[in-house]
């Protein structure tokens, strides 16, 4: 059964090993089946991961599990796999990665990078049999939603995209000595992805946003940005004028509600709680306002 | 008085304003000292009634020379009155922009002395914002009824979002509950404001002039058959008249503070385009009798003859007592603002019309089941379509598909048959779309078809919970006496309330299931 593009139409073509021809020809090798009890482990960058891939093509085996960890970060735990360290080569994730850009896309790495920089378990093995899938059904692997792989690492997709959508409005920069710094708590590495929003909006100003559960910071001043690993980052004295625009801020915030239509349940689906120590109109409490009126 | 009293009074003032989007309009922010603008809009925070904050929602001025009777602001009012310098507004959006607090500037106001002078007061703030500091962010401006034409044009090169309150759904609510406003009044700036936007886009790029072939005929379409605004009277202001209708009105504009050269200049180089972000409206729902039948259809009118990019319902929340307005223990009809918001939606994205969600037989939308289940349900001739064949238009109609999910279905059907589990990735909502559709020629396996199984399916949570208190109340009338909840249309004062437990027993009793296969 063909339909009008030559694609041939196949029923829930997902986990299933069939073969994949197109007028007698095979196209692509065939998936290896996925080894539950084998696992990788790599030393958890971008580039380990490009060579977990590289290196289960070449052995023509999947890994049911990938770990990011290596013997030299630590001690690597007895465990019942049959595991295989996959050591991080740049040849080899350069080669791979021109071949995702090759045959399957350029976008199709953009959308792995971002899944790499989400907080979706098992990413890596997920991401490992997606691009398996990629190689062999070409880009349209994305809109088969049915397919497991497929659908895990759409969702690692769709979460970093929501949460990035979150963090351009919930960043609260406060003026230190005319330096904007910014503290957030982020589920997903999102800084790489909210980094060019700030830099075009802010791009005369000098600002910090310092990520507390990933432990790094987007620096930037005009001309010039960079992402760095930093320990502890806290704000330590609020100088009178940030005070007054965050009493400002807090006042309008109460406000603008209209109390007959008050809606907790709608306030907490949009703005979940775990938000609310980054929004200064939630942390901020109603004597800030007093505060404000005595000192003036 | 201090700016944060200020603040206070005037942004409570504001807050009964429902627009509080940004987006629309993609700039980028090099080029300005600060601000850029993103087309999907990005929302700052959420206040305690759960609707976002995206922009700094304030009036320039709560003292007003208008009576309007719904409004808090109204002369006859007594409130505080204050009123914001626009240094102090531009300021404070600076300040605010800087620590990304907002997404930029809603000005509106109340009518101080006259139209003219306020829309003057406001026209000062934005000149200090875009070109004083340059700022690039989003501004929403709101335009008074009698503002003189000249001086909506200016405001629209400053602002990206411009807009024109309809207020109420009908001429004759509006003399009756906003004697100062009048149908002309409204209605004029706002065909100035789409023939300026449209005029803009023809002076622009290289297909800027053209209506997509789509749109054009969408746009016949609206036009000779929902040529209707206002209680049936054509309205039909042409271009030259309203350029005619502005020489004669034309005020000199006295502004002797900013330097006229730059007012002469785009605020931007190379940027001289008029509410980038194109215009809105807003109507108050459910202090005037009208059914929702007529104000969906004023709303498809709007749409087609104004090219408006968003119509906006605000529920009535009663704040003075009149006797010509619902009683103030009126419950503001939240249920029948969110059903409008759908058959919106329907109409903006799903290809409805008005006359097919609701005609004189029916003219509310329905308590209990959204608008797209009820016109499915009136319609069984069209159902059930084969996931695997039906066309987009035919998938977007099925209730528990949407845009997003229909184009999913059409992508992925290119590659594969699919099934039922498929679908379900997909993101369709099953627990509705099973009984419109057929999956690989077959209906959904074991699919229950009593009619309550039936019923609940098509309600979402909430209505369910709605619908099943109503029962208890039916039959225990004495458990439940005098328990009062925000009930769809139980608002009192508005002439057609259609009575809640027909409209129930209709639910139940009138609905036809849809059988096949």
């Amino acid at each position: 059964m063909r339909n009008d593009t030559g694609v041939r139409m196949t029923d829930g073509l997902a986990e299933r090993q069939f073969a994949y021809s197109y007028e007698g020809k095979e196209l692509h090798a065939v998936i290896p089946a996925t080894t539950p009890d084998l696992a990788y482990y790599y030393d958890g960058t971008w580039e380990g991961w490009l060579c977990c891939v590289g290196e289960s093509y070449l052995a023509k085996e999947i890994p049911g599990v990938i770990v990011p960890q290596t013997e030299e970060d630590g001690f690597v735990e007895e465990n019942l796999f049959y595991t295989r360290t996959i050591v991080t080569r740049t040849d080899l994730a350069r080669r791979v990665c021109n071949g995702i850009v090759a045959r399957i896309g350029a976008d199709f790495l953009q959308i792995l990078q971002r899944v790499f920089c989400s907080c979706i378990p098992d990413k890596e093995a997920q991401m490992l049999l997606f691009t398996h899938k990629g190689f062999r059904y070409g880009k349209q692997i994305l809109y088969l939603r049915q397919d497991v792989a497929v659908k895990n690492v759409l969702k690692g997709l769709r979460d970093l995209g929501r949460e990035v959508d979150k963090w351009w409005g919930f960043v609260r920069f406060s003026d230190v000595r005319g330096i904007l710094v910014a503290v957030i708590g982020a589920k997903n590495h999102v800084l790489p992805f909210i980094a060019p929003h700030f830099c075009d909006r802010y791009h005369n100003e000098t600002f910090m946003i310092f990520d507390r559960n990933h432990r790094m910071a987007l620096l930037y001043r005009p001309g010039e940005k960079a992402i760095v690993p930093m320990e502890e980052f806290a704000i330590a004295e609020i100088s009178e004028e940030e005070q007054r625009y965050r009493s400002l801020w807090k006042q309008y915030y109460d406000a603008i509600e209209i109390q007959p239509r008050h809606n907790e349940t709608c306030r907490r689906t949009h703005m979940p709680k775990r938000y609310w120590d980054f929004l200064t109109e939630m942390t901020e409490s109603e004597d800030c306002i007093s505060a404000y009126k005595e000192l003036k | 008085m201090d700016v944060l009293e200020k603040l206070k009074i005037l942004a409570d003032a504001a807050k009964y304003d429902a627009a509080c989007t940004s987006s629309g309009l993609e700039r980028k922010g090099t080029g300005f000292a600060m601000g850029s603008s993103r087309d999907f809009g990005i929302c700052h925070s959420f206040a305690g009634d759960g609707r976002c904050i995206s922009l700094l929602k304030v009036l320039l001025t709560n003292c007003c020379s208008f009576d309007c009777v719904y409004c808090v602001n109204r002369r006859s009012n007594a409130a505080r009155r204050t009123a914001f310098t626009p240094r102090e507004l531009a300021d404070l959006t600076w300040q605010f922009y800087r620590r990304n607090y907002i997404e930029g500037l809603f000005l509106s106001s109340a009518v101080w002395k006259s139209p003219d002078y306020t829309s003057e007061q406001m026209l000062k703030a934005l000149e200090i914002l875009r070109y004083e500091y340059q700022f690039g962010g989003y501004i929403h401006v709101k335009v008074i009824p009698g503002t003189s034409p000249l001086l909506v044009e200016k405001l629209g090169t400053l602002a990206d979002r411009i807009s024109v309150n309809i207020e109420l759904p009908s001429s004759g609510s509006l003399q009756k509950l906003a004697p100062d406003k009048s149908k002309d009044k409204i209605l004029l700036p706002m065909k100035q404001i789409q023939n300026k936007i449209s005029e803009n886009r023809q002076g622009r790029g290289r297909f800027g002039g053209i209506q997509p072939v789509g749109k054009q005929k969408e746009l016949a379409k609206g036009t000779d058959a929902n040529g209707l605004l206002y209680d049936g009277s054509i309205t039909n202001i042409t271009k030259e008249e309203t350029d005619s209708r502005c020489l004669e009105e034309a005020t000199p504009y006295a502004s002797q503070q900013t330097d006229r050269n730059a007012l002469q200049k785009p605020w931007k180089k190379g940027r001289s385009s008029f509410a980038p972000a194109g215009q809105s409206t807003q109507m108050i729902i459910g202090a005037s009798p009208e059914s929702d039948r007529q104000i969906l259809r004023l709303t498809e009118g709007l749409y087609h003859q104004y090219q408006m990019k968003r119509v906006f319902y605000s529920a009535y929340i009663p704040v003075v007592e009149d006797s010509r307005l619902p009683s103030k223990e009126t419950l503001p009809p939240l249920w029948r603002e969110h059903r409008l918001y759908q058959a919106d939606w329907l109409l903006r994205f799903y290809g409805f019309t008005a006359s097919e969600l609701l005609d004189e037989t029916n003219p509310q939308l329905h308590p209990y089941l959204d608008p797209k289940c009820h016109w499915a349900l009136r319609h069984p001739e069209g159902f059930p379509v084969e996931v695997n064949r039906a066309s987009f238009d035919e998938l977007l109609r099925v209730p528990g598909i949407g845009t997003e999910s229909a184009y999913r279905i059409v992508r992925a059907r290119k590659l594969c048959l699919l099934d039922w589990d498929g679908l379900k990735y997909i993101g369709v909502v099953l627990k509705r779309a099973r009984y419109f559709l057929l999956c690989k020629g077959k209906p959904f396996p074991l699919l229950s078809r009593s009619k309550e199984d039936f019923l609940m399916a098509m309600m979402s949570p909430k209505e369910r919970a709605l619908f099943r208190q109503r029962e208890r109340q039916w039959f225990q009338p004495s458990l439940f006496d005098g328990f009062t909840t925000d009930a769809p249309y139980s608002e009192k004062g508005t002439a057609s309330v259609p009575v809640l437990d027909d409209r129930q027993k209709e639910a139940l009793q009138c609905v036809t299931i849809p059988v096949f296969g």
